[in-house]
């Protein structure tokens, strides 16, 4: 068991401490926030102590690790700031914003010999684990194209003056805050991806960000993919998955159903009641527990995560160029 | 009634035939011709029509009123102002030329003649894109978003290396020309005009020349966003969903017959769409090749105009070429 401190308190962060109470590997004993007062009660009833910065929460805290749930633009320097302290880290997606920012970091990290991870919650979903299965027992045969889409509600329902709207933090609309784990998703399955065309426009939407981007891809293998997200919609979920031998289609928010169609033969539809945003924050907290003890490597490797961010680089890059863009 | 002739008795020249022979009161088919003729003989004996050795021999029957085109993309510009010459009305299958300048060669043909031309886009007349279709014009989907469109089908593995439709002359882009169309009709119809487009199409699966994997990203005139995916080496499916700030509606099903539209909620961000007002559709069974044959028919004989219009039929084709061009450069390309 390591002990561990969160930065940000809003609405993931509560998400991530509230589901570490049945992990094996972490506990949260301390939380910083720029406004304490309005975390005071939440703090109390998890048994946290309040920081009013990173910094400070470095000094007083006794923790072994630090977990972000902070804005996009701060991961890297409130990385680097916790590895600096001797603390590991894991840091909520998108790990950071350029490719050559992830390499620092793990170059940071390797300096000061601690653990440094991401959190990609939906890696720890069951159907993407049979998924894994059957892509590698050759299911599908050879695979054509994949097609994953996210929809939320976000832009129509957050305050307008939430950290999240500003082309800053979403350059791509919902790129960073949903895109990032179909991306993780489909190099998890996939491979690497060599390149990506975008096209992102807005709608709908009442604050400076797109509410609309998809975005086509073909991955170092032939394969193909699209992928699309849309921030003033109804939250929902789906991906299909194209073989040869075989289809797949994952439905609903939490990838709770998989439904699996061989091209000669019965479809198998498998349901699974595991929480997207619950019981894999559990699972995502205690694999991180884990690496850090040295109990078993994170589960998803370093150059993927790097990867996924050079990924989304090269999604933004080519929404703003309208361009096909190479990965960099 | 009218008499038509089928001409090519492929799989979906018999698919034609078999929707509405015996069993309409407006259109039969009287006369057939195919490449090889012994090998439709039977099957034209069945059905009771006369099989005749060309085309050309065909366009000379006089109580002949329509000649139905089930032949290869290609050869569809000749063989209608052929029959526009002789006077006859001409219903094509899709896509009905692979050029816009073909199209509309063809299309000028028939008006200059004072005959109908009817492209085959058989789901138009399918009920889920009419219901869909209510959404959008009526204002209940607000403003649009995205449509994200898929069509896939097996029929890439099974093409003998001679068969037309392996040639990469007429199938340029995989599951564009014999799917995809489809799909870009359906859009224009619900969406209006497409401003540009931007294409990857790939051989991943299939044994002989052509793509069996293409997709495609969509910029519509009225501002919002597109995408669509054809494979021809995989298990038959079909999906068209629309986004709009109202809610979306999703089309499933290689015989488009299940239609669900589900109004946006203003739930949490967590997840729930607030009250569920849910509206799910089952139109199995409606059958779209019998109504466009019944609707060409009536389009033939004085009765109400053909539901495709020649400008979407134009403009489809556009769309086409932009794919396809865009697919060769590998770059966005405005439709012309």
């Amino acid at each position: 068991m390591i002990t561990a401190g969160i930065v940000g308190l809003g609405w993931w962060g509560q998400n991530l401490v509230n589901n570490s109470a049945a992990a094996e590997n972490v506990e949260f004993v301390a939380g910083a926030v720029r406004n304490t007062d309005r975390v005071k009660d939440y703090a109390a009833e998890k048994g946290l102590s309040l920081h009013s910065s990173l910094d400070e929460m470095l000094d007083e805290a006794d923790i072994d690790a630090v977990v972000l749930a902070t804005p996009h633009t701060l991961h890297v320097e409130q990385m680097l700031a916790a590895i600096a302290a001797g603390k590991h880290v894991l840091s909520e997606k998108p790990f950071t914003m350029h490719k050559a920012d992830a390499e620092k970091v793990f170059a940071a990290a390797d300096a000061a010999g601690v653990t440094v991870a991401v959190a990609h919650n939906r890696r720890f979903v069951p159907s993407m684990a049979e998924l894994r299965k059957r892509i590698a027992d050759g299911s599908f045969g050879p695979l054509l194209h994949v097609e994953m889409t996210e929809c939320g509600p976000a832009v129509l329902v957050m305050p307008k003056d939430s950290w999240r709207f500003n082309r800053a933090e979403w350059p791509a609309g919902g790129m960073t805050p949903m895109g990032i784990h179909l991306i993780d998703n489909m190099v998890d399955l996939f491979g690497p991806v060599a390149h990506v065309t975008t096209q992102s426009v807005k709608r709908a939407a009442e604050v400076d960000v797109d509410d609309t981007t998809s975005v086509l891809l073909q991955f170092e293998t032939g394969m193909t993919g699209y992928l699309g997200v849309m921030v003033a919609a109804r939250a929902d979920f789906c991906a299909s998955i194209y073989g040869r031998d075989a289809t797949a289609r994952m439905i609903g928010r939490t990838y709770e159903n998989l439904v699996f169609s061989p091209r000669e033969g019965e479809e198998e539809t498998l349901t699974y009641d595991f929480g997207r945003d619950s019981d894999a924050l559990t699972a995502e907290l205690d694999a991180f527990g884990a690496a850090v003890e040295g109990q078993a490597p994170y589960p998803i490797p370093r150059d993927q995560i790097v990867h996924a961010v050079a990924v989304l680089e090269a999604v933004i890059r080519s929404a703003e160029t309208g361009k096909k863009e190479k990965l960099g | 009634m009218i008499n038509a002739a089928i001409v090519g008795l492929g799989w979906w020249g018999k698919v034609l035939v078999g929707s509405v022979q015996g069993k309409s009161d407006n259109i039969r088919f009287s006369h057939g011709a195919t490449r090889t003729r012994a090998k439709a003989q039977d099957y034209a004996d069945e059905q009771g029509f006369a099989l005749v050795d060309s085309y050309e021999e065909l366009l000379a029957i006089d109580d002949l009123d329509a000649v139905v085109l089930a032949t290869p993309h290609s050869r569809h510009r000749a063989q209608i102002e052929a029959a526009a010459a002789a006077g006859k009305h001409v219903f094509v299958e899709k896509p009905i030329t692979l050029t816009k300048a073909d199209a509309e060669a063809a299309i000028a043909a028939c008006h200059d003649a004072g005959v109908t031309c009817a492209v085959g886009f058989n789901r138009r007349f399918a009920p889920a894109i009419a219901e869909g279709k209510k959404l959008v014009d009526d204002g209940t989907l607000k403003t649009l978003m995205h449509v994200e469109g898929t069509m896939c089908a097996p029929n890439g593995m099974f093409l003998s290396a001679d068969a037309w439709r392996a040639d990469k002359n007429e199938t340029p882009i995989g599951g564009l020309t014999p799917m995809g169309v489809h799909l870009i009709d359906s859009y224009i119809n619900l969406f209006g005009e497409i401003d540009e487009v931007y294409c990857q199409s790939f051989r991943r699966a299939v044994p002989n020349d052509t793509d069996d994997t293409s997709s495609i990203l969509f910029m519509f005139k009225n501002g919002m966003s597109g995408y669509m995916g054809n494979m021809l080496a995989t298990a038959p499916s079909f999906r068209l969903q629309a986004y709009g700030l109202g809610g979306s509606f999703e089309i499933r099903k290689p015989d488009l017959s299940s239609f669900e539209f589900v109004p946006n909620g203003d739930g949490p961000i967590t997840g729930a769409a607030g009250e569920n007002k849910t509206v799910t559709k089952d139109f199995s069974g409606y059958d779209t090749v019998n109504a466009e044959l019944e609707a060409f028919a009536a389009a033939c004989t004085g009765g109400a105009a053909y539901p495709v219009p020649d400008a979407d039929v134009i403009h489809g084709i556009a769309v086409v070429e932009a794919i396809i061009k865009s697919a060769a450069g590998g770059k966005p390309e405005k439709v012309g």
